[in-house]
């Protein structure tokens, strides 16, 4: 009876992966950390750093400030858009797709090419979210995320370069002519006229848009939510221990 | 039916696994005797995984919370820091029974010395390892054991190098203490592992010693010749013993870590768990502990562990503190620390005798027997009572064992010498052991009931102990005198087929360890219960023992044939009392 002799052998080999395989969702479970709770988005007035509002009509077109929101290590832009000769642009609503490969996606390239102000909706896998526009006294306010999503680079490495001006080694001419948030670490370029699209791979999805509100009357601006992809590196876009989330205000400096 | 053969010879031109060049030996070396290092050494391997894996969360700034969240929030975290313990106690008790093994059959000889040196070195830092691992915990026994640690430098080497020592080991600085402690522990760790190594390599260059059956107790041939037609290929036949060793050990450990701790509070030196001052609790924020650990905290007295209790007892001889200024405890340093390693040190190099007859090797065999007695005696003493004693006291309890190792040795070797062995000379053993047990009973009734203190019993307890260890030595040297009849090597003879019996064992080996991995992948909650799910890892480790013993018997049924299966079914019995403990912790 060789053969049950073989059949012993076989029964041992499946006992050596058996408790090799057995171990490794108790190891898995234990090795794996809490994840932080999920925080509701605090609602964040933004302030320069003497602690005194940010007015919308303080902010300078094309220049380029940062601000964290939601949580205290997560940086954003805060740009107030406009054309070559520094005259706002008004930023359009648009309905844009959570995740999105230019290389791949002809529509998102098409439609992202096809006119500043009439961006249709786009589709990519992983749904679609509502970029709101821009806000204030020109609708040319927008805030974004300020880390890539490609690899977690942020600036200086990420920076908005305002039309006209030419990252270092564009990787392309749409890119060359300016206007864009631009990644040196791998080349990524994303249009923030545009809700912050990929225009450049290997970004795989928009930076996420930080939802901001102007109030008409006092001017001042609040940061209150994060919509799109979630922000690179991060579990959700509020999970963390609430003394790691940005409080009542939240302060803006100019870096250029 | 199955073509197993193919996978394996698919493996094998690739692997070349029987080409390894470790020592080959034959098939009747794949006894337990001859396997007592791979217990060591699996037992090592499962403190090194689960000690890296301790690693995840351990919290030097402070440990006292790190513990308390590992054993009470993480999944698995219970069961990987008393796994830990539970195979450090198996790691140190299984070398002490490897030491005196290899001490009794005289494996220490020539061409071997190096091999035994070796061990002895990887044996010291082993515990001074196990010293480190446990002072990590911040626990009452680590706190003391630092505290005793310091104090037993100190006041050994002096007012200066006491304390140049005790910064190396300890910090000066308490908030950084931890840090040192951990990097100390895993640096030692290392160390261990490097060193068990080298004694592995030592041993490997000489194979193991040749069993005295087959040399009848003489010291040639010094190795088993590598031509002997019986030699077992290193692979699958060495490969798969030590794979089934290995896992039964794994699981014997952790069976036992279950056992003990469905069962709770029994002894602190059997208690898997940390035992927390609750005041200390509460200061690294633990508001509301459980009760059973405050219930544990009550119950617990300074004590070391089980491995330190005879330095520990040896402490307590306060007789032994000599009067020089600073360095008082230097005598009992060398008794606890130096003198035990360097009377083993020592052995090959005195024992030059050309039997390995436990018999004619005097020294050895009394001192290094009477070694052991004394470890065991002083860990029962220190276990049982605290407290200083008296010279005399003292004297008697060791007394005891020593007259009677001694006696019994001379006896025994005159006898097996074919010497006259005199009446009058056995009449005095008798009456001496007779006399241990009549002297105390006689004092008691003596002195009347005031005498018999708690500490009394205790004393009287480890004398006690001493004497029948003392006469199951000399029993076991007794059954190395040749018996008159030249021994038989019966050859064995059974079947060289795997019967149907044998076969269902592994199916429901096989079945244990389906269900034991899909309840832990699925059902059982770890933090719900712990005992259960370290029970269910126990039932794994084990039903995969059974399993690829299963596999080691078929590959060996030519060499080592089926005889019945009383032989066949000890390894699959562990299986099933783990199978039936498991469910009566979980349900």
């Amino acid at each position: 009876m060789t053969s049950r002799r073989d059949f012993l052998k076989v029964l041992g080999a499946f006992g050596l992966v058996g408790v090799a395989g057995g171990l490794a969702p108790p190891i898995i479970r234990y090795v794996m950390p809490p994840i932080p709770p999920q925080q509701p988005f605090p609602r964040t007035k933004l302030v320069w750093e003497d602690g005194t509002p940010v007015k919308a009509s303080e902010l300078e077109v094309n220049k380029m400030y940062l601000f964290s929101y939601p949580m205290v290590n997560t940086p954003n832009f805060l740009l107030n858009l406009g054309d070559e000769n520094g005259n706002p642009i008004e930023i359009p609503p648009a309905e844009l797709p959570i995740t999105m490969d230019p290389t791949k996606d002809e529509s998102a390239v098409f439609k992202a090419q096809g006119g500043r102000v009439e961006i249709g909706r786009i589709e990519g896998r992983g749904g679609v979210y509502r970029f709101p526009g821009g806000i204030g006294p020109n609708k040319s306010i927008v805030a974004y995320s300020g880390i890539c999503q490609h690899f977690a680079c942020f600036y200086p490495a990420l920076k908005f370069f305002p039309p006209g001006a030419s990252p270092p080694n564009p990787p392309s001419e749409a890119v060359a002519k300016g206007g864009v948030i631009f990644c040196a670490c791998h080349g990524s370029a994303y249009d923030p006229y545009r809700g912050a699209i990929v225009t450049e791979a290997p970004a795989p999805s928009p930076l996420p848009a930080v939802i901001l509100e102007w109030d008409p009357n006092t001017d001042e601006l609040w940061a209150v939510r994060v919509e799109g992809s979630t922000i690179t590196g991060k579990f959700c876009n509020t999970c963390a221990q609430p003394e790691e989330m940005v409080g009542d205000t939240t302060t803006v400096k100019q870096v250029a | 039916m199955f073509r197993s053969n193919n996978l394996a010879e698919w493996l094998e031109e690739r692997l070349r696994l029987s080409h390894l060049p470790f020592y080959r030996v034959p098939y009747n070396y794949m006894t337990l005797e001859f396997w007592i290092g791979a217990i060591v050494a699996s037992s090592f391997m499962l403190l090194v995984i689960t000690g890296l894996l301790l690693l995840f969360y351990y919290k030097p700034d402070n440990p006292i919370l790190a513990n308390y969240e590992l054993i009470t929030e993480k999944p698995f975290g219970r069961f990987l820091l008393t796994t830990h313990l539970y195979a450090a106690h198996a790691m140190i008790f299984s070398a002490i029974i490897h030491l005196f093994r290899n001490m009794y059959r005289g494996a220490y000889k020539k061409p071997r010395e190096l091999v035994w040196l070796a061990g002895i070195v990887t044996g010291l830092i082993m515990i001074q390892t196990a010293f480190f691992g446990y002072s990590l915990i911040g626990d009452k026994i680590a706190e003391e054991a630092v505290a005793i640690g310091s104090g037993l430098v100190s006041n050994s080497f002096g007012p200066y190098w006491g304390k140049v020592l005790v910064a190396l080991a300890f910090d000066i600085d308490e908030a950084q203490r931890y840090y040192r402690l951990l990097a100390l522990h895993i640096i030692l760790a290392g160390l261990l592992g490097l060193l068990f190594m080298l004694h592995f390599g030592l041993f490997e260059q000489q194979g193991p010693q040749p069993s005295h059956e087959e040399t009848g107790w003489r010291t040639k041939p010094e190795r088993i010749p590598q031509d002997r037609e019986d030699l077992a290929p290193w692979f699958p036949v060495n490969f798969l013993y030590m794979t089934f060793l290995g896992l039964g050990v794994w699981g014997f450990i952790v069976l036992l870590n279950a056992i003990s701790q469905a069962a709770g509070f029994v002894h602190q030196l059997l208690y898997p768990l940390p035992i927390f001052d609750p005041e200390k609790l509460a200061a690294a924020g633990v508001t509301d502990p459980p009760e059973w650990m405050l219930e544990a905290a009550e119950k617990t007295r300074p004590m070391p562990p089980w491995f330190l209790v005879y330095a520990f007892k040896i402490f307590q001889l306060d007789f032994l503190y000599i009067d020089a200024i600073g360095y008082s405890a230097i005598l009992i340093f060398i008794i606890s620390m130096i003198l035990p390693p360097l009377i083993l040190s020592v052995f090959p190099f005195i024992d030059r005798h050309e039997s390995t007859h436990p018999l004619d090797r005097p020294i050895p065999t009394v001192v290094g027997g009477l070694l052991i007695i004394y470890l065991v005696q002083l860990t029962i003493w220190g276990a049982l009572s605290i407290g200083y004693y008296s010279l005399t006291t003292t004297t008697l309890i060791f007394l005891v064992p020593l007259i009677v190792v001694v006696m019994g040795y001379w006896i025994l070797a005159r006898y097996k010498n074919g010497e006259p062995v005199g009446a009058g000379l056995v009449l005095a053993f008798t009456v001496i052991i007779l006399l241990v047990f009549i002297a105390p009973g006689a004092w008691i009734v003596a002195k009347g009931s005031q005498g018999a203190s708690e500490a009394f019993w205790a004393d009287l307890a480890t004398m006690m102990i001493g004497l029948a260890l003392a006469i199951g030595y000399v029993a076991l040297l007794a059954t190395s005198l040749p018996s008159g009849e030249s021994v038989q090597r019966t050859v064995q003879v059974g079947s060289r087929d795997i019967p149907l019996p044998l076969a269902l064992l592994v199916v429901i080996d096989l079945f244990l360890l389906i269900t034991s991995v899909l309840l832990l992948a699925l059902w059982v909650d770890p933090l719900a219960s712990p005992a259960g799910t370290t029970a269910l890892v126990a039932l794994l480790f084990l039903s995969a023992y059974g399993v690829v013993h299963g596999a080691y018997r078929a590959v060996v049924v030519d060499k080592i044939p089926y005889t019945w299966i009383g032989r066949e079914l000890p390894p699959h019995l562990l299986v099933y009392i783990a199978a039936i403990i498991t469910a009566a912790i979980l349900v």
